[in-house]
């Protein structure tokens, strides 16, 4: 995803209430309906404009296409992924690279056990 | 005495004669056929045979392993040296070891693990069950106008194990199957759902007629599906998404997972761990199944654990690595492939079928949710922390009332296996098998 304009920490400061996702461990999309889940394995929790705490076992659900409708900042901080991935099928594979600068989601559902 | 025991045996001379205290050999070979089509053109036939050696020495406390798929003389004799130097370097390690003489052994009764109707198979007939499957999805629904194709796969095969404390044994395998998704189209919603059959015995499948009518109402009843709001209700798992959290449930009692302390199971041997309704059965015995075999991956005799009795934790699952770690007996679930150490891994492992059918759970429960399908699941074994993101029905007065999607679940495994309620619909579909289960209470994020 191209950089946009804006400084991450702006984005951060203009959240009330929202979760930072700074690393997502597991993950599955199903591209038939476009929906999605990942895990965050390491998030924390925006409150007035800050990072307040760390957040255990987060978890995103949402749609795809739907999502990307609720895209309201998009960071400068564009930066291709350290780790080189490899997408393979039927015996043939090639190295992959994927990069996305800080995105500001308005809306997106947080799975846990606190209802 | 088969020609590849004969070799196995070979290995097993060979790495003791070069200074190995214990060495043991494990052979694979197969052949496996798969036929995919999609939009009634086969899109791909695949057919490959595969056999491979493996050895792993012991020389002391000091362990080594290295495998081959040449299984000449001279591969052979490069396998053993490769494993002897590795032994060389490797630290030592206090429980390393073959298992107990007296534990090694081989089931006498068949345990009708190979059909040799599937060696025979005509390639045209499978292509043709593949595009049956397929056809008959498109023809359930008109709303299935599009699919992600179907398959039909098949497998012969061999194991053979020796070791140096006498071991030597042998046993073929087969398997066949077949698979449809479909996907469902309706004013912009699109739904894949898919269906499948698979046996060791062709006879024991599924015919292509069912696969593809299953398949195809699976994925329409999907289609348009509602999102919910976050609430706590009760779930219940179809027998499909319910194995899933018996898998989740088989790694809590790994052996490897109870040394290392890893699983919120470990020390709780004897205490009331679930529902007294719950019981968990390890059957390696079992005729015909998936998860069956005469004897484990270290030459030990299989046979029947009760992991969980009426809710309290009865036994782990344990090779002889992790059973000497542990100070206890393995109970024959030593797995892996051909080389290596061997890990711990499930014989048919299933929770056993109580009275009531999933109908009659469904109209008790009134309202809840109805779980087809799980993705990105996320367990946490040390904690029993559980969350996945879920599709399936809603439940409303007792019936299926409409689909839901984009919401996760999640509860901890230690309650959920504490309020649970079991179905009478067990069937095997693979080596881990469940009735549909109700949770009482799990928490859904929604809305």
């Amino acid at each position: 995803m191209l950089a946009g304009e804006s400084d991450p920490e702006e984005i951060i400061k203009s959240v009330q209430k929202g979760l930072y996702c700074a690393t997502f461990g597991g993950g599955q999309v199903d591209i038939t309906s476009g929906n999605f889940v990942f895990s965050a394995t390491e998030s924390y929790l925006i409150e007035n404009g800050k990072l307040t705490r760390p957040v255990r076992g987060a978890s995103l659900i949402g749609n795809g296409p739907e999502a990307l409708k609720y895209v309201s900042m998009v960071g400068r901080d564009l930066q291709l992924d350290e780790g080189v991935g490899v997408c393979g099928k039927e015996g043939q594979s090639v190295p992959v690279g994927v990069g996305i600068p800080t995105v500001k989601i308005d809306r997106m559902t947080v799975g846990g056990t606190a209802a | 005495m088969s020609d590849l025991e004969t070799i196995a045996a070979d290995a097993v001379k060979r790495a003791i004669a070069a200074g190995a205290t214990d060495a043991e050999c494990t052979i694979m070979e197969g052949e496996e056929f798969s036929a995919a089509v999609r939009m009634r053109e086969i899109e791909s036939l695949k057919e490959a045979g595969s056999r491979a050696a493996g050895i792993r020495v012991l020389v002391g406390k000091n362990g080594g392993s290295s495998y081959t798929s040449d299984l000449t003389p001279e591969g052979i004799a490069t396998m053993v040296h490769g494993a002897m130097d590795l032994a060389k370097i490797t630290s030592d390690d206090p429980f390393a070891g073959l298992p107990d003489e007296s534990d090694l052994g081989s089931r006498k009764e068949d345990l009708e693990l190979y059909d040799d109707a599937i060696e025979k198979m005509e390639t045209d007939w499978k292509i043709a069950q593949a595009k049956r499957a397929e056809e008959v999805a498109f023809s359930t629904d008109e709303r299935i106008q599009n699919s992600e194709g179907a398959s039909f796969d098949s497998y012969v095969g061999r194991r053979v194990f020796v070791n140096s404390r006498g071991f030597s044994g042998s046993y073929r395998t087969s398997s066949c199957g077949l698979s449809v998704s479909p996907v469902a189209k309706q004013n912009g919603s699109m739904e894949r759902d898919y269906w499948y059959t698979s046996a060791r015995a062709a006879s024991k499948l599924e015919s292509p007629d069912e696969v593809g009518r299953r398949a195809a109402e699976r994925a329409v009843r999907r289609l348009n599906p509602r999102k919910i709001p976050t609430q706590k209700a009760a779930i219940l798992f179809e027998p499909r998404t319910a194995r899933s959290l018996l898998g989740d449930l088989f790694d809590a009692v790994n052996g490897g997972a109870i040394y290392r302390h890893a699983s919120f199971l470990a020390g709780k041997l004897g205490e009331k761990i679930a529902s007294e309704s719950l019981t968990v059965i390890d059957d390696p015995t079992l005729p015909g199944l998936f998860g069956s075999s005469p004897f484990d991956d270290e030459g030990v005799i299989c046979r029947r654990t009760v992991v969980i009795d009426k809710g309290v934790l009865n036994s782990y699952l344990l090779n002889s690595y992790s059973a000497r770690k542990l100070g206890l007996k393995t109970t024959g679930n030593a797995s892996r492939g051909v080389t290596g150490n061997a890990g711990v891994g499930p014989g048919n492992f299933f929770i056993e079928a109580r009275e009531r059918s999933p109908e009659s759970i469904l109209k008790a429960m009134r309202t809840g949710l109805y779980v087809t399908e799980l993705i990105g699941g996320d367990t946490n074994t040390v904690t029993g922390d559980y969350s996945s993101g879920a599709a399936g029905l809603w439940i409303e007065n007792g019936e299926l009332a409409y689909p839901v999607s984009e919401i996760t679940i999640a509860g901890n495994m230690k309650q959920m296996f504490l309020d649970v309620e079991i179905g009478s619909d067990l069937e095997f579909r693979g080596s881990i098998a469940s009735p549909s289960l109700l949770i009482r209470e799990m928490t859904i994020s929604g809305q």
